[in-house]
């Protein structure tokens, strides 16, 4: 993410509202699609506000409100990334813990193969797990998708495509 | 899509639609968001603040010591960065914006040629010196060969493009060009978003040699984008291999680090990458081996990207062998 030349100030008014309205209404769909990629709700919770954080002293980049969103899902993305990748190292240093972190209320309700699907998305290579959630959870297109990770359309094309291709081959079900 | 990806996709829905049922909405953090952002704001300032002092007593000292090496009776010059100790090789070389041309010259200047005065920078692109540049002034004058030499703009967008090898960073967003030194802002268009551009770096370029007619070369990039390369020190000696670092300021970086000359063109004598980096006016560091430099100056370019672009933003410096 490029710096800001000029910063903004704290309290602007129309500004801070704006993106008060952002946290109030995305938010939880944002801590959900980080869910989805690093299993951890805490980390998640974490990641998003360093996305609000980072929204915050960037606004006045983000000079088209629509793209704000736009910013905020792609500042996620990152930060799932960082974390998973601290969090993978963790793990290797603890000891062997369930891949899954539901809760056991959670974890009953589950079922099996909801269970299997996440498991397998999140083996698949990151690009493709990002993008198929990025199409199947929020249901972008493929240009949002394309402009959410900074891919080219053509690419969101080939990742789900493999994505779906190795998902159905390692649940057995092989086209 | 076929018949089994649309199943797989319908269950991949449920799934996720499944899972994240079952993330409880998060507490309203709002405060900590503004508390965090004022506190970077803050410690931004107080940089800037320092810097900006530290800058203004150099500048002093600067002028100081300037005024008395050159009161009468002195013998000796100031130097404050290491002279250009350029090896007088040939003309440039390497992506240039298209072929020599042979279009009628301008008139040449009808002064004579001003004594070059003592070049303070390192030369890192498109000459390698004085003589060279000198070279190419003379070819100039006789035929009107390159003259694109003569436009700031097109040298630091061919120093981006054909040097640096950043095909993406292919636009001027912006210039301040004043007689013998120039700073201009290259960057790209922004994916997606029409009529949006970003800066990648301020190229600095500086008239080398003498005369209307002297061709601007680049001699680095300001520090201005989030992005730095403090070390080595800009004109320093090095050696393979270099430790280099500086400061950074984004999420999910991922610093590639490169040493190149001249005389190899866009081929890289030395590469790293990548270095993982983050945060607010973060220190980053790392080291990087080259081999084969042959050139009096090398160029060390620090850059990062992959959120839009493979490469977003990128400072240079010098080093010399």
């Amino acid at each position: 993410m490029v710096s800001t030349d000029e910063d903004p100030q704290i309290g602007e008014p129309v500004e801070a509202i704006s993106l008060r309205q952002l946290y109030v209404e995305q938010r939880w769909s944002l801590v959900r699609l980080a869910a989805l990629l690093i299993h951890d709700r805490d980390q998640s919770e974490e990641v998003v506000q360093d996305a609000f954080v980072n929204a915050y002293l960037a606004w006045d980049r983000i000079s088209d409100p629509s793209r704000a969103l736009a910013y905020l899902r792609s500042a996620v993305l990152n930060g799932a990334r960082s974390r998973l990748r601290h969090l993978r190292v963790v793990e290797r240093t603890q000891a062997a813990r369930s891949p899954d972190q539901q809760s056991p209320e959670a974890a009953l309700v589950a079922g099996e193969e909801h269970r299997m699907m996440i498991t397998v998305l999140r083996s698949l290579p990151r690009r493709q797990a990002e993008c198929l959630v990025l199409r199947f959870y929020l249901d972008l297109s493929e240009a949002e998708t394309a402009s959410t990770l900074g891919i080219s359309p053509g690419s969101v094309k080939t990742h789900v495509h493999r994505g779906l291709a190795a998902l159905a081959t390692r649940l057995g079900d092989p086209r | 899509m076929s018949t089994g990806e649309r199943d797989v996709t319908t269950r991949l829905r449920d799934a996720l639609a499944h899972q994240t049922a079952s993330v409880p909405a998060p507490e309203d953090r709002w405060e900590d968001v503004e508390v965090r952002a004022g506190q970077l704001l803050r410690r931004r300032r107080w940089n800037r603040a320092a810097y900006l002092t530290i800058g203004l007593a150099a500048a002093v000292v600067t002028v100081v010591v300037a005024a008395s090496a050159l009161e009468p009776g002195s013998s000796r010059r100031v130097t404050t960065v290491a002279p250009a100790t350029s090896p007088q090789t040939p003309v440039s070389r390497g992506p240039g914006p298209g072929p020599e041309t042979t279009t009628a010259s301008p008139a040449p200047s009808t002064s004579a040629p001003q004594p070059a005065s003592a070049f303070h920078y390192q030369p890192l692109w498109p000459f390698a010196g004085e003589a060279d540049a000198a070279g190419w002034q003379a070819r100039y004058r006789a035929g009107g060969q390159q003259p694109w030499h003569l436009d700031p703009a097109t040298t630091a967008i061919s120093f981006t493009t054909g040097y640096l090898g950043y095909a993406d960073i292919n636009l001027v967003v912006d210039r301040t060009v004043g007689p013998a030194d120039a700073h201009v802002a290259v960057g790209y268009a922004v994916p997606s978003t029409p009529n949006r551009t970003s800066v990648a770096a301020i190229i600095h370029l500086v008239k080398l040699g003498g005369g209307a007619d002297a061709p601007w070369e680049v001699v680095g990039t300001d520090d201005s984008r989030g992005i730095s390369l403090a070390a080595p020190a800009y004109g320093s000696r090095i050696s393979s291999p270099v430790a280099v670092g500086g400061r950074i300021t984004g999420v999910d970086e991922s610093i590639h680090v490169r040493v190149l000359q001249q005389s190899s063109g866009s081929t890289p004598i030395g590469d790293r990458c990548c270095v993982p980096a983050g945060g607010t006016d973060t220190a980053w560091a790392t080291s990087v081996g080259f081999a084969g430099a042959r050139d009096a100056v090398v160029t060390l370019v620090a850059s990062t990207g992959g959120h839009l672009l493979a490469v977003e933003r990128f400072a240079v410096t010098a080093g010399r062998r």
